[in-house]
């Protein structure tokens, strides 16, 4: 739909909205038939419009069954005038006919209880403006309106159709047609502009670059860009600038290691309990597979299905790490990372509000039976024993009960041949599980925007609405239809109109406030915090310090993972939680102040090993105070420094030189001056958040 | 039913009997076939949509239908079971509009010629796809918000206005006016979603 029809629509719109009411001018009228002769799409729009108010007055007066007879006034026009009783008989007879004919309606049609309508019982008469004498008019009956009987399922008479024009639409779903990028963004438009409307909110402005390509950096590579990046970004005038930086992000394999970390640690944590577990061996299958793009159903599956030596096959790790307990946290992960559901507490009775029963987690947990990691004096082994049967539980009351392997409404054998793990990796790869796509659409998008369609994201069901329900249809069918393509997926997302905004409310959308627990609109972006991962790559980047290719980044994530480590510790639930302290607390707030990394970042030493680092740089070149401030703020929160800090900060370095002029030379005292402004920077809230 | 109705049907049963004489007029009266109440019960409401879009107020064309309503009882013995039903009683409609426009001082909306023709033509053809539409309406419906679904529904009542409306939920007119416009448009995009059959704009 391209803009001038939607605009024209509007107008359009209004006055046929204004026609109905009956508070249409002469002049208008005439606007209103130029609109509609001159275009066919107007034209189109046009009979739509008029169609569905006709149908809204027609449902309310007669109900959705279309059993409604409206009887006609008895006749008059026809009646032959010249013998005098025939106007009787014909009256009487038709009469009965209608008669007739009502009697049989009733007795084939639904039961439809006729309520008599108050207001319309008095018969309506029509006015002949033409009376010949010889026209007798006899005052019509118009029949009781029928109550309005709310049925569930499709309305049966309405679509039984004689007519051999059109097929039955109602019962035929439209086969999903696989959109082009283009169209699926103009779409994510449309429905969260949709939803602006109905919520009465506008959204906010666009986000200016700076904000921009930090939050794209964070969400795409995890860490903040270089101030070399920034200025290029800022620098550039291209319109198409933002989706081609989200193309080189994907192409220079950013987003791939970002993403490895992200499911890495989704996956099987970042203390796992389990000493089996390998954490280098799993990050290396992720990444294979997200730098090749393949497909995520096949990743799934290959995770559930796998088999072998988790040293060597990667992707046997994720079960490795959830086998303890009769897989029951094997179950309930699996469930909530890739099918987005909570079924934890139906470990032991049914689900207090979604529609998981004890017996949905204990047939799915059968899938698991024949899972069992090895360990002997070679090594550690995933295996798939050869063993069928049921698997026992108990419900609440102590009854013993009994579940077979079964998924929704798929089961499959208890055979002891039978691979239980590749039958539920096949199913999940095939489509059988729709929620395994539009859970991870959920995830996706909450990864890019702070929040789902369903919050928590991991918690979806009939118990929880989407807030955007066909928006997040649409994405899971293409999302399936691309073949569960991930890249795909993020470049729709960060190209929609919703991932320009800013973060600011304005005077209008107040309410779209998911943090307190309103349903999200997405009329603004949603502030995140960093994550360990992402405080640490960007701390770096703050202090120049880049990690190259690949094998550079293995080692780079050994030692991050050190650095992480320190604010995580293992819960012991059934799911092997972790607990994360990155939340503002007192050792998180002294690493900062104190810690190595923010050392480093901020430290002015050279050594001939490294290359120097930012403040040496700074101090040593040939700028003004004010320029080198510019870089500071650029390169610890990629934007200008706004008039106020570089005042502030000015006279704070200016100070610094004076007082210690006596002490130390001039570039030594204006290293420790940017130190400190560098310092404060980094430990602003600003830092530590993504726009 | 009425009791209005009932009293007139035992009237008709009571009096057929004893009406023993042959009408001179040689026509045989016979009564519509079942198949041609159904039809004719199935299209009443493209009908009224027909001459909606023609006339442009609710009300006026809730009487047009009556009128034509009346002419297609009187001529069913001229209508050829197996043709098609929706244009021959369109064509009875479309003489209805016709003779109702000619007592144009009555009416608020004056047309002209070229407009009803030309939305004549357009809207007939859109009745084919109107069980899907008006399918897909409750379906839209459902989705609404409960208020806004509610107002909906107040509006459509018969015999509301949405001026009486605005007075009786205390809104000023003009806020309820946006509102119904609004949630009339996210009807009409959602039911176009629905009804897969234009090719993408």
């Amino acid at each position: 739909m391209n803009h001038d029809s939607h605009s024209g629509s509007d107008e359009l719109f209004q006055l046929i909205d204004s026609m109905i009411e009956d508070r249409l001018a002469p002049d208008q009228v005439q606007r209103l038939e130029h609109l509609v002769l001159n275009d066919d799409h107007c034209m189109r729009q046009y009979v739509n419009y008029m169609n569905l108010h006709g149908n809204l007055f027609w449902d309310a007066a007669y109900g959705v069954h279309d059993t409604s007879i409206v009887t006609p006034a008895i006749p008059t026009k026809v009646i032959n005038q010249r013998s005098p009783w025939i106007a009787p008989l014909v009256t009487i007879a038709c009469l009965l006919i209608i008669a007739v004919s009502w009697w049989a309606i009733q007795n084939q049609g639904g039961q439809n209880p006729v309520i008599v309508d108050e207001n319309n019982n008095q018969p309506v008469e029509i006015v002949e403006k033409n009376q010949t004498a010889s026209e007798e008019s006899v005052t019509p009956v118009r029949l009781p309106r029928q109550g309005v009987e709310k049925q569930d399922g499709n309305s049966t008479l309405a679509n039984e159709s004689g007519e051999t024009h059109f097929a039955s639409s109602e019962n035929s779903e439209a086969t999903v047609v696989k959109l082009d990028s283009d169209e699926i963004v103009a779409r994510i438009d449309n429905f969260l502009q949709e939803k602006w409307d109905e919520q009465n909110v506008r959204p906010t402005e666009i986000a200016n670059d700076s904000e921009w390509i930090r939050r794209a950096f964070l969400d795409l590579a995890g860490r903040i860009p270089t101030v070399e990046e920034t200025e290029t970004f800022l620098a550039d005038k291209s319109r198409t600038k933002r989706p081609k930086l989200v193309e080189d992000l994907i192409h220079n394999g950013d987003f791939a290691r970002h993403w490895t970390t992200v499911w890495s640690n989704l996956l099987v944590g970042r203390l796992p309990r389990n000493s089996e577990v390998n954490l280098i061996a799993l990050r290396e299958f992720l990444h294979e597979d997200f730098s090749t793009n393949r497909g995520w159903n096949e990743t799934v599956a290959d995770m559930i299905a796998a088999e072998g030596d988790p040293n060597k096959n990667g992707e046997a790790n994720f079960l490795v790490a959830h086998l303890n307990n009769q897989a029951v946290p094997a179950t309930a992960v699996t469930c909530r990372l890739f099918l987005g559901m909570q079924i934890q507490c139906t470990q032991c009775h049914n689900h207090p509000s979604n529609d998981w029963t004890q017996q949905d987690f204990w047939e799915l947990n059968s899938f698991f039976k024949q899972a069992k990691v090895e360990k002997d004096a070679s090594g550690v082994q995933l295996v798939s024993q050869k063993i069928g049967g049921p698997t026992f539980f108990q419900s609440r009351r102590g009854i013993m009960k009994v579940a077979y392997p079964k998924i929704g409404k798929q089961a499959i054998g208890e055979d002891a041949g039978i691979d239980r793990r590749s039958e539920l990796a096949k199913i999940l790869a095939e489509g059988g599980q729709p929620q395994l796509a539009s859970s991870m659409v959920n995830r996706v998008w909450a990864h890019f925007f702070g929040f789902g369609f369903v919050n928590p994201i991991d918690d979806m069901g009939p118990h929880n609405a989407a807030s955007h329900p066909e928006l997040l249809e649409l994405l899971s069918e293409q999302f399936v239809l691309s073949g569960y393509d991930t890249q795909a997926l993020v470049r729709w997302i960060t190209a929609s109109r919703g991932y320009q905004l800013s973060s600011r409310f304005n005077s209008n959308n107040a309410q779209d406030n998911p943090q307190i627990g309103e349903p999200p609109l997405f009329s603004r972006m949603y502030v995140k915090p960093m994550s360990a991962e992402q405080i640490y790559d960007s701390l770096l980047v703050a202090s120049q310090k880049r990690h190259g290719n690949e094998k550079a980044w293995f080692q780079h994530v050994a030692q991050r993972d050190q650095w992480v480590r320190q604010f995580f510790r293992i819960y012991q639930t059934e799911e092997n939680d972790e607990d994360s302290q990155m939340n503002g607390t007192i050792p998180q707030a002294l690493e900062f102040m104190n810690g190595a990394l923010v050392s480093s970042a901020i430290e002015s030493k050279t050594s001939k090993k490294r290359a120097k680092n930012l403040i040496t740089s700074l101090t040593e070149e040939k700028t003004s105070e004010a320029a080198k401030i510019r870089k500071l703020c650029l390169a610890a929160l990629s934007r200008e420094p706004t008039n106020r800090e570089l005042t502030l900060f000015k006279k704070y370095v200016e100070e610094r030189i004076r007082k210690r002029s006596s002490d130390v030379p001039r570039s030594v005292a204006l290293g420790e001056g940017l130190q400190d402004v560098y310092w404060a920077y980094l430990n602003s809230c600003e830092f530590v958040l993504v726009p | 039913m009425s009791p209005f109705f009932l009293a007139q049907i035992e009237e008709v049963e009571l009096t057929e009997t004893s009406t023993a004489v042959d009408p001179p007029s040689s026509t045989e009266i016979v009564a519509p076939s079942e198949e041609f109440v159904n039809l004719f019960t199935k299209t009443q409401r493209k009908l009224y949509l027909y001459i909606l879009s023609q006339v442009g107020s609710p009300d006026v064309a809730e009487e047009i239908l009556q009128n034509t309503n009346l002419v297609i009882w009187s001529k069913y013995h001229q209508f050829e079971i197996g043709t098609n039903f929706q244009a021959w009683s369109c064509q009875i409609a479309t003489y209805e509009v016709l003779k109702y426009r000619q007592q144009l001082s009555r009416s608020k909306i004056q047309f002209s010629d070229e407009f009803v023709s030309q939305v004549a033509s357009a809207s007939e053809e859109a009745l084919y796809f109107s069980d899907e539409e008006r399918a897909a309406l409750q379906n839209c419906l459902e989705k609404l918000r409960k208020k806004d679904r509610e107002l909906i529904q107040q509006r459509y009542k018969p015999g509301s206005k949405a001026k009486d409306l605005a007075d009786q939920i205390g809104r000023p007119a003009n806020s309820v006016y946006q509102s119904l416009g609004r949630i009339r448009r996210t009807l009409l995009e959602c039911v176009r979603r629905q009804t897969v059959r234009e090719a993408r704009i």
